[in-house]
């Protein structure tokens, strides 16, 4: 029906605009209740980790309870120290979370500053900051990684703000092709005809009414790379030290006692570990349709 | 004619676009001199592309001219930065052609009339609201708009809304871009007629664009008639619907019996390939060799023509 | 003068799976184009003018709903033999499938989507109807009827010239022709539209045309096969005065010279009465009025529908504009398609629905009655 009444209309300009929650398929309320899940318990952990609250300690060391199966005291049981494996896992989100709010913070705040300046000023900044934003790109994230680790001491704070600066290009990017196609909009020159300063224009209309959501697809995805890089990092050693728990660490100590029928060590980290980046990666892909942006990886 | 009597004066404006890929600039508009008298109405003429909608723009400094000037009450704006112009846009309004894109499709309509509202004046929220449910009766519509999108609104209703904004900050000067343009027939005199009353009741000067020479004449006090970027005719609206004396009014008076060509003119005069006088004259050779200028042939009657006498 | 073809009984009903119900598009469409005329149709945006002239064409597909109606339609002499065989083959019993000349396109179409009364649910849309109308209208569609659409610049393919746009329609009709014959004939169809340097034009890609440029492309795309019956679908929309006219007069010519016919639809009753011999006015999905420029617009005084008659006020006379009168308004709003109608759709803006008849006007919708001969109105200020 519409196709022959408003066909040109559609084309020029969202003739409709639904509300989210009209638009959402079931497989978007799937991932994205899954991820708003993962979401949860992170910030749970995170809380009770800091607080130290409400779990055992995770460093008291009881040889006496070495290996203990799953029960209800050990809720996911003790490792070859006797440790309490839930209250590590718990412990173990502070090695990611703050560093991870870190690389957000650093990739949209750098990001979207790029990109607004470039987008509403090309003639000026354009050319130069995306110039400096390829020589970023350009470099392999991983050996950028290793270098850092080199240099300086392997302290995941630096770390996570190296994997922020290496995100800055795409965000940047996203927000300037926004830029620039709002820009030549209508309603823009409106407001400007109106006599709304630039800033609020900048940020109620571009960034607060189209760049939201880009912005929280780009902070779940990275939030997702900076579980995966921690852990992996402290799988190979170089990240967070023993006995200092992290998810990667654990799952390394714990593989040397899978063969002895241990599972329990090495594979709740790990099952902790994927059930994590794929709720931060599902709640990204959610949104990504939800809110019809094509935002990458 | 004093100054305090004028609402916007343009003198000898110029604008060229350059494009990237293009050797010479385009000739948007060139020569342009107006001025508009408080509470009355010029209307704009000419065929799309022939530069109204720049004009319109330039008058608003929306775009930057090239050479001229634009006195708004007597203040020069074209030597003011565009941060010092900000505070005289409460002034000077525009209600734009597409009025559905001239509206954030994201926000509802009562956000988008409150943002000019709050800039402007200092109302508690409870008075910003009596105001705008003043404004939506104003311009007959309902309240229920105010909780909808954009997008869900009908032509005639966003194009009342357009004026809505515009009319909530009590500018001195509005320019209507052809503001009927693409709306229905029965709503097109709805709007023209809300138009003029408004106009009327707040004594607003106005700048009506419009491709139809009967529409303007309906609306306006002065016409000036537009081709290819000049003014060709420019004339109190009584004298040209009596004496219209340049070829291309003439020809929009009644299209159907004078044709117009397509070909785009070498040298001279702009209008040389289409102008049955031309052709009549048995092709001269001033009108290849110079561009006739604006000339008063009588009084508050210009006319950009060889052959007028 | 002889018919060229009748539109009998269109009716158009889109299905709506968000509100899972009907939209009424049209209903019980009835005009007639004699032979060299031309037949102006107005209305109002969504009033349903575009469904009608797309399902002439045969070119509603797709989308579920209703479609029924009888179109009889007098082909080229060249094409007799082929259409009558291709409507006999698809012939329902019920009917007859030709009116003297004229042979009824739509023989066999009743595409109709069996429902349920309530809930609504489609239990049955066979594809059959759609392969059997298009085997009548490939004989039809682009060779004795061609269509302008609505928007000129995207009716063209943006990446191929214009030239060779042309030349691809000119080989699909006729297959043996030459190259340089093929290139000499795009130039004369250019010239014959009015494109001074088809030679230039020819290497052209669309977006590089202007509206009023574009327009004629597709006018000469449309005159290719000179066809007995040329729809215009807003021809004139977006162009402005000066191109309006030139596009209304190239097609008269044009009409003139291949003795052709035209359907044009438009929603400004003002250019609609410089060209048209009849008009019928649309509105919500129906005709109100159907009759002869004489009969609709010229006569100020005389029958006339409620909705023409504010229609034709709308535009201002010379009279009214040296007394300085203000335009006369239609009150009220466009009716949204997506409104139940019960009872007479203009009711609502309706000046004269007042006392006893507004209560007829509010329980059913009126029939077409014939005031004189040749026009008729549906209102039920003028039932017999």
């Amino acid at each position: 029906m519409k196709r022959f009444y408003y066909e040109k209309e559609m084309a020029q300009k969202e003739a409709f605009y639904v509300p989210l929650y009209k638009r959402a398929s079931a497989v978007d309320v799937i991932s994205i209740g899954y991820g708003l899940f993962v979401v949860t318990y992170l910030i749970c952990f995170y809380v009770i980790a800091i607080t130290n609250t409400f779990i055992k300690d995770p460093m008291q060391v009881d040889i006496k309870n070495m290996f203990l199966t799953p029960s209800f005291e050990h809720l996911f049981g003790t490792d070859f120290l006797g440790r309490d494996i839930f209250s590590r896992i718990v412990k173990a989100t502070e090695a990611f979370f703050l560093p991870g709010v870190i690389a957000i913070t650093v990739s949209t705040a750098f990001g979207l500053g790029f990109g607004i300046v470039s987008g509403f000023y090309p003639r000026y900044f354009s050319r130069g900051i995306f110039y400096f934003l390829d020589i970023i790109d350009s470099f392999p994230r991983v050996i950028l990684i290793l270098i850092v680790i080199i240099l300086f001491n392997p302290s995941i704070y630096v770390i996570m703000a190296f994997v922020g600066i290496t995100s800055i290009p795409k965000t940047a990017s996203y927000i300037k092709t926004k830029v620039e196609l709002l820009k030549e909009q209508r309603f823009i020159e409106a407001c400007r005809a109106l006599g709304l300063s630039k800033r609020h224009i900048i940020f109620k209309h571009v960034i607060w009414l189209y760049s939201k959501s880009v912005l929280i697809i780009q902070a779940t995805l990275r939030m997702g790379e900076s579980v995966l890089i921690e852990t992996s990092l402290s799988y190979l050693g170089i990240g967070v030290q023993e006995p200092v728990p992290s998810w990667g660490n654990m799952v390394a100590m714990g593989k040397d006692f899978f063969f002895q029928g241990k599972i329990w060590l090495s594979t709740i980290p790990a099952v902790m570990i994927l059930m994590t980046i794929m709720g931060l990666y599902l709640l990204g892909d959610g949104l990504n349709s939800l809110y019809n942006e094509k935002v990458s990886r | 004619m004093t100054v305090s009597d004028e609402t916007i004066r343009a003198e000898g404006l110029y604008k060229y676009f350059s494009g990237k890929n293009q050797k010479q600039p385009i000739k948007a508009c060139e020569d342009v001199n107006l001025s508009i008298k408080r509470g009355k109405t010029l209307g704009l003429v000419g065929e799309s592309g022939c530069g109204k909608t720049t004009v319109g723009r330039l008058l608003l400094r929306l775009i930057e001219p090239d050479s001229g000037t634009v006195l708004f009450q007597g203040i020069d704006l074209t030597l003011l930065k565009q941060r010092e112009i900000r505070p005289f846009r409460k002034h000077f309004q525009m209600i734009f052609q597409e009025s559905s894109s001239a509206f954030n499709p994201r926000m509802k309509v009562y956000d988008s009339l409150k943002e000019s509202i709050k800039l402007y004046t200092q109302l508690r929220p409870k008075e910003i609201k009596e105001y705008i449910n003043l404004l939506i009766s104003r311009v007959n519509l309902s309240r229920g708009v105010l909780d909808n999108f954009v997008g869900n609104l009908s032509g005639g209703e966003v194009k009342r809304l357009d004026i809505a904004r515009t009319l909530s900050i009590e500018p001195a000067f509005v320019i209507a871009d052809e503001p009927l343009a693409l709306l229905d027939m029965s709503i097109q005199s709805q709007i023209a007629n809300l138009l003029l009353d408004i106009q009327q009741e707040k004594s607003i000067s106005l700048l009506f664009i419009s491709h139809d020479l009967r529409i303007v004449e309906m609306l306006s006090h002065w016409v000036c008639v537009m081709y290819s970027g000049r003014f060709v005719e420019y004339g109190r609206i009584s004298v040209i619907r009596e004496r219209s004396l340049h070829p291309y009014t003439r020809y929009l008076w009644n299209p159907m019996e004078l044709g117009v060509s397509d070909r785009l003119p070498e040298g001279g005069c702009i209008y040389k390939p289409s102008c049955y006088l031309y052709q009549k004259r048995g092709f001269p050779l001033i009108c290849s060799e110079s561009q006739p200028l604006l000339i008063e042939q009588e009084k508050d009657h210009f006319v950009a023509c060889h052959f007028v006498k | 003068m002889p018919m060229l073809a009748e539109l009998e009984g269109l009716k158009v009903y889109f299905y709506d799976q968000g509100d899972k119900r009907f939209i009424r598009a049209c209903e019980d469409i009835k005009f007639s184009i004699k032979e060299g005329t031309v037949l102006g149709v107005v209305g109002e945006s969504g009033c349903g003018k575009t469904v009608a002239a797309l399902s002439m064409m045969g070119l509603i597909d797709g989308e579920p709903g209703v479609i029924e109606g009888r179109f009889f339609f007098k082909p080229k002499q060249k094409d007799r033999r082929s259409v009558m065989l291709a409507v006999m083959r698809g012939s329902r019993k019920d009917r007859d499938f030709r009116r003297g000349e004229l042979f009824d396109l739509f023989n066999g179409l009743k595409r109709c989507v069996e429902y349920d009364q309530y809930p609504y649910t489609i239990i049955k849309d066979s594809e059959r109807w759609l392969r059997k109308n298009n085997r009548i209208m490939e004989h039809v569609r682009g060779k004795n009827i061609s269509m302008i659409f609505q928007d000129p610049s995207r009716s063209l393919n943006p990446f191929v010239p214009v030239g060779i746009q042309i030349e691809k329609t000119i080989k699909w009709l006729s297959k043996n022709e030459k190259k340089g014959q093929l290139e000499s004939e795009v130039a004369e169809l250019l010239r014959e539209v009015r494109i001074f340097n088809p030679k230039v034009v020819m290497n052209m890609y669309p977006d590089a045309l202007s509206l009023g440029m574009a327009q004629r492309v597709v006018i000469a795309i449309a005159l290719v096969s000179r066809p007995k019956l040329l729809i215009a679908d807003e021809p004139t929309t977006g162009l402005d005065t000066t191109n309006k006219y030139r596009i209304i007069e190239l097609l008269q010519q044009a009409m003139e010279k291949h003795d052709m016919s035209l359907l044009f639809i438009s929603h400004n009753i003002g250019i609609v009465g410089s060209i048209a011999d009849d008009i019928a006015v649309m509105y919500a999905g129906i005709i109100v009025e159907f009759g002869s420029k004489q009969q609709i617009i010229i006569a100020k005084r005389g029958p006339k529908h409620p909705y023409t008659e504010a229609l034709v006020s709308s535009v201002p006379t010379d009279a009214d504009i040296k007394k300085g009168k203000k335009l006369k308004v239609i009150q009220g709003i466009v009716p949204n398609n997506k409104m139940e109608v019960v009872g007479c759709p203009f009711l609502p803006r309706c000046p004269y629905a007042v006392g006893k008849i507004r209560r007829k006007c509010r329980e059913r919708c009126p029939e077409a009655f014939e005031v004189t001969p040749g026009h008729s109105i549906r209102c039920w200020l003028y039932a017999n």
